[in-house]
């Protein structure tokens, strides 16, 4: 701007030190023309001509004539300054404008007029740059104005819009016309009532009111807002409206509103849960309880917030001190060595005197700032508890049982054995001694004597092995029922010699069992199908299949079979189907089958039709483990 | 087979409280025709007594072979076999358990405790004897005892 030649117009009259102000102007970027006033007419088409950029009057010209009056035609498209000088007091307050140009009187005398001309330079082109400035603030402003993300409207005190940015308009989705010089109940028809209220008590007070939460009707729909109302104030300090700024909070507002909700349903799931929850600080205070927790010592949660053990301890005499102690120095200790996770079973005496037994986890939890807590969550174990003693009562009752059936199992087979072995053995001793001085007869009642206690002996053997199989899983491993079934064919061989049988096995699979058990599990099926034999030699046929869960086994034979009618029975303990002439055995041999085979998890089941033979069938569960794998490669 | 201890009397201690068993055991021997002496205690203190010389028995002989039963009065047949097989010299001499019962926790701790062998009592009579004649044939001809 100070490169460009300004031009100044001097119109003075004819006592003017022209000289001085030469020197005083005649720099580059003047360019300074004289004009000594003659008549008025011709300086008004002088000054049309040089349009000056700045004018200069001399004081013998102005006089005390209004510069109106000096140049009532005077109109410069261009901005002017006008200065002129006067000691007339009156004159020197006075600055007016003469079209667009401002006017400045300055004060002076004729012998300071060098002095002077140099200070209206000062002030034009202060002036100057000033109005560059203003220029510039200006679009700054107007720039702010239109992009600042913050909605502003002038309100006037009649209620309607007199000035609103473009950011109002943005957000509203209106147009200007639609705004400008319409009154809020128009523009704004649900909140105007409220934002009315606002502005009356800023136009009232001339106080600004900050932080107004309101709502406003946007294109979005309703969104949320803080508005700032200031008073507007014209030249004068005259309220003549309300400027807003309004801040768009609908995201920060939604978070709140969706934070307060997933806080209050955090809280719901809290309060609802049967577990009591609770967290506590360095010092042991609880920050936060749930219901739950708060049923537990008979309190609300916000009267145990805050609240210690100790305190609790001191000031409710219903609960038991020792356990809350007993909760505070565990959580100090827990808190303190930091330990990850600790877990304690601990028998909590309630405020109502009920008793609870409580698995409770803590955990140290950071809260932010280094701050560490102690987050706690307890489980009722009451239940499973009592059980637990119910079942080693239980446990302990049956154990006593056990011990006593042994000890009874012992004397009936050692107690009852003796007796027995004694009649047996004398009256066999009787007929060797005294053989020769007995008849047919005497000695046909010996035998019976003689058989009938073999027959106890027998009875008692199988009722005591029956009574005595317990079968212990760690006696359970891997059994290969080839072997198991060689050994007890080869062990029958006499008998299987006698009967002319044929006993015939197909592969077998080796299982997971009692081999033992096992092997009495085959030995008697196969004494069964010896036994009953339908006249002609026996075919015993000894094989396997397998289905999803289990072996199954069947040994089938060619013998007098049964009426199905009797299935049931034949595997009751003692129940025989056959009279003792035709059956050898005591009856117990197919009940010991059954309890084995049920100790193994399997099912003994049997097919036959009298006359057609029988087949025996029992299963075999796969071990646990296999089923899994089994479950886990069809998955 | 040469019979070591053919000739000499031998001394047999019979631990048992059964009069029956005990006659049995008697005749059995009988009928086995060997040169033998049968000392009889009813029940365990008798035969602790018998073995360490004690009050009636001061002059009772170190016996060959024991053949004790396990179900006795008083000290029963499993204390009598610990006193023995913890002893000094009464160790060596062989212990028969010759018992009615069968049960598998017995046979395991007999043995446990050092039993030389553990017999059944048969039921039938024949096969008493053949016992009875088996223990005397084993223990009494085949093998070598301690003198």
């Amino acid at each position: 701007m100070k490169e460009q030649v300004s031009r100044c117009l001097l119109i003075s009259g004819k006592n003017t030190p022209l000289q001085e102000i030469d020197i005083l102007l005649n720099q580059k970027r003047w360019e300074i023309t004289h004009f000594i006033l003659s008549d008025e007419d011709a300086m008004d088409s002088y000054i049309s001509q040089v349009e000056p950029d700045l004018l200069f009057l001399t004081e013998d010209i102005l006089s005390k004539k209004t510069i109106e009056a000096v140049f009532p035609k005077y109109q410069s498209s261009q901005p002017t300054y006008i200065f002129t000088f006067s000691s007339d007091p009156e004159m020197i307050s006075h600055w007016f404008k003469v079209g667009a140009s401002d006017c400045f009187i300055l004060p002076g005398k004729k012998s300071t007029f060098a002095k002077r001309v140099a200070e209206a330079r000062q002030i034009w082109e202060d002036k100057q740059l000033w109005k560059a400035d203003s220029e510039l603030l200006q679009q700054d402003i107007q720039l702010i104005w239109n992009t600042i993300p913050v909605l502003i409207s002038y309100i006037t005190r009649e209620h309607t819009f007199a000035k609103v940015n473009r950011k109002f308009l943005e957000v509203t989705g209106k147009e200007e016309k639609n705004v400008i010089g319409k009154s809020c109940f128009e523009v704004f028809p649900t909140q105007a009532a409220g934002y009315l209220k606002d502005d009356i008590e800023v136009m009232m007070t001339g106080q600004q009111k900050h932080n107004i939460i309101e709502t406003i009707n946007t294109s979005k729909g309703i969104q949320w807002i803080k508005t700032d109302k200031i008073p507007w104030r014209d030249k004068n300090g005259c309220i003549v409206g309300v400027i807003a700024y309004s801040f768009d909070i609908t995201d920060v507002k939604s978070a709140e509103e969706a934070f307060k909700k997933s806080d209050s349903m955090l809280r719901q799931v809290l309060n609802t849960t049967p577990n009591p929850i609770f967290v506590k600080d360095k010092l042991g205070k609880y920050v936060l309880v749930n219901q739950a927790m708060a049923n537990l010592y008979g309190l609300t949660t916000e009267q145990m917030v805050g609240e210690t053990e100790e305190s609790l301890a001191n000031s409710l005499p219903g609960l038991d001190q020792e356990t809350l102690l007993k909760r505070a120095f565990d959580d100090g200790q827990t808190i303190q060595s930091k330990r990850m996770n600790h877990d304690r079973e601990e028998l909590f005496k309630k405020a109502d005197g009920n008793i609870k037994w409580l698995k409770t986890t803590t955990v140290p939890l950071p809260m932010g700032y280094g701050q560490l807590c102690l987050l706690g969550v307890s489980v009722d174990l009451t239940e499973r508890k009592n059980s637990e003693i119910l079942m080693e009562k239980q446990a302990k009752a049956l154990h006593l049982t056990n011990a006593e059936l042994k000890q009874f199992a012992y004397v009936a087979a050692h107690d009852l054995q003796e007796p027995l072995r004694m009649v047996a053995s004398y009256v066999q001793l009787l007929a060797k001694r005294y053989r020769n001085q007995l008849d047919a007869e005497a000695n046909e009642y010996i035998n019976y004597a003689v058989e009938g206690a073999i027959r106890i002996h027998n009875l008692i053997n199988d009722l005591l092995e029956y009574s005595q199989l317990n079968s212990h899983q760690n006696s359970f491993a891997a059994t290969d029922c080839n072997q198991i079934v060689q050994k007890v064919v080869h062990k029958k061989s006499n008998l299987i010699e006698q009967t002319q049988a044929q006993v015939i096995c197909n592969e077998l699979p080796t299982i997971h069992a009692d081999s033992r058990q096992m092997e009495r599990l085959f030995d008697s099926l196969l004494d069964n199908s010896l036994k009953f034999s339908n006249g002609r030699p026996p075919e015993i046929k000894i094989s396997s299949h397998s289905n999803e869960t289990a072996w199954i086994f069947s040994v089938k034979d060619n013998g007098i079979g049964f009426d199905m009618q009797f299935v049931d029975k034949i595997f009751s303990i003692f129940q025989k189907l056959k009279p003792k002439a035709v059956s050898p055995g005591t009856g117990i041999g197919l009940s010991i089958s059954k309890k084995i085979v049920e100790s193994h998890g399997g099912e003994i089941w049997a097919e036959s039709s009298p006359g057609n033979g029988a087949t025996f069938y029992f299963s075999i569960p796969y071990p646990q483990e296999n089923i899994l794998e089994t479950q886990a490669v069809n998955d | 087979m040469l019979d070591i201890n053919y000739g000499k009397e031998l001394e047999i201690l019979l631990v048992e409280d059964n009069p029956g068993d005990i006659r049995l055991t008697q005749e059995a021997f009988k009928e086995s025709g060997i040169n033998y002496k049968l000392h009889v205690a009813t029940d365990g203190n008798e035969a602790v007594n018998f073995l360490n010389r004690e009050a009636e028995y001061a002059n009772a002989p170190v016996p060959s072979i024991i053949i004790l039963d396990l179900n006795l009065p008083k000290r029963d047949g499993r204390e009598v076999l610990k006193m023995i097989k913890t002893h000094q010299s009464l160790r060596k001499i062989p212990v028969v358990i010759l018992t009615t019962s069968k049960s598998e926790e017995d046979i395991f701790h007999t043995y446990d405790q050092h039993a030389n062998c553990y017999i059944t009592k048969p039921v039938d009579l024949d096969q008493f004897i053949t016992v009875i004649q088996s223990i005397k044939h084993f223990w009494l001809s085949v093998v070598k005892l301690p003198n």
